[in-house]
């Protein structure tokens, strides 16, 4: 019996996939951002409310990740903005080799950010690096307050927590100081959204820390 | 879930191994996760059964060594190892802290062996 070490990252063949991602992107200028929340949290919904606000300030592609339809592309493709679609049939999360893939199907020259929509689930897409820049969190008041503790590795990851549906927070137990008091045990400084895109409320502030993120680099 | 999303990468790093060691098996392999991940062991061992049932790694014993978070304190400089992923300073309540571990997902080492005990270690 011999031991052989080894001391490699379990996720290394998708790192060595994500890092040809990022360098990719990074030589084109382009900003990519991973949505990621369950599904029926919004993420398609907050798209629609976030992209036409950008228009004639930043160009924008997407990336919509599905295990099946096309249908949130669809909607993406209805506003006019370039968007490919992944399916990842059963998968649970977007490996980086398919966004690899999906970036010889963009203009990256023209475009200065990148919104990918993983696949609804809080779960595995934490674990992944797609090449992303930053990961967003959004998260819907449906869902509960109790959120960030039990998806920790999302929560202390992302660069900014999007908390969509606050227009039903009157017809829930849901409670804004609890949700936030959980998330900032788990990451004491990521920017809060709350929103709405069913009444538009908050989607201003979060648009403009957007562009603020493409610009400050 | 992403117990298998691991253990399936894991299955893929050992045939890998077991490819440059031809002759050999592989009878098993440490990993080190860390607490951030929130894996139970129990299941990610399954999920690696199921994942390496018809494959080089089939058989593998999984050791799962769990990594405890610890975090430093800017505010007291005081370092601590946390059982829960609250990133508050224990000591004075702080949130300003900088992890030092807890998101580690590694393949330590594996144990081979070809059963007469003269298997090359040596990468090729
Ligand atoms: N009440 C309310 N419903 C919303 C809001 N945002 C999205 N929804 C609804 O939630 C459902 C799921 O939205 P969708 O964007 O498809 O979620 P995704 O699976 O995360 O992409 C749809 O029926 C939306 O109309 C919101 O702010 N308030
Ligand atoms: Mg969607
Ligand atoms: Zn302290």
């Amino acid at each position: 019996m011999a031991e052989i070490p080894v001391l490699q990252n379990i996720l290394e063949a998708n790192e060595a996939m994500a890092a040809q991602v990022r360098s990719r992107l990074e030589r084109a200028g382009v900003v990519a951002l991973n949505f990621i929340g369950a599904p029926g949290a919004g993420k398609t919904s907050l798209l629609e409310q976030t992209l036409p606000r950008l228009h004639g300030r930043l160009s924008v592609a997407v990336i919509e990740a599905d295990c099946a339809t096309a249908r949130d592309a669809g909607r993406i493709k209805a506003l006019g903005i370039e968007v490919v679609q992944i399916n990842t049939g059963t998968g649970c999360h977007v490996p980086a080799h398919l966004v690899l893939q999906a970036l010889d199907r963009l203009p990256l020259e023209r475009i200065q950010l990148l919104i990918i929509e993983n696949v609804g689930n809080l779960v595995c897409p934490a674990e992944l690096d797609i090449g992303e820049s930053g990961k967003i969190a959004v998260i819907s008041v449906a869902e509960g307050d109790d959120k960030p503790q039990k998806y920790p590795m999302l929560f202390r990851q992302c660069c900014a927590v999007v908390l969509n549906k606050v227009d039903l927070i009157p017809h829930t137990d849901f409670r804004r100081e609890r949700f936030e008091g959980d998330l900032r045990t788990i990451n004491a400084d990521v920017p809060l959204f709350g929103v709405s895109c069913r009444t538009g409320e908050g989607v201003d502030a979060w648009v403009n820390w957007l562009i603020g993120q493409t610009t400050a680099r | 879930m992403h117990e298998y999303t691991i253990a399936e990468a894991l299955v893929g790093q050992i045939e890998r191994i077991a490819r440059e060691h031809p002759g050999c098996m592989v009878r098993s392999a440490v990993v080190a996760i860390g607490g951030l991940r929130r894996i139970v062991p129990d299941i990610l061992r399954f999920g690696f059964e199921g994942a390496a049932a018809g494959t080089a790694a089939a058989g593998t014993d999984l050791v799962v060594e769990h990594v405890p978070i610890r975090i430093h304190c800017h505010r007291c400089n005081a370092e601590s190892e946390l059982d829960e992923p609250i990133y508050l300073c224990p000591a004075c309540g702080h949130g300003d802290v900088a992890a030092l571990s807890g998101d580690e997902l590694i393949l330590k080492s594996v144990d081979i062996d070809n059963g007469r005990n003269s298997c090359s270690a040596e990468h090729p």
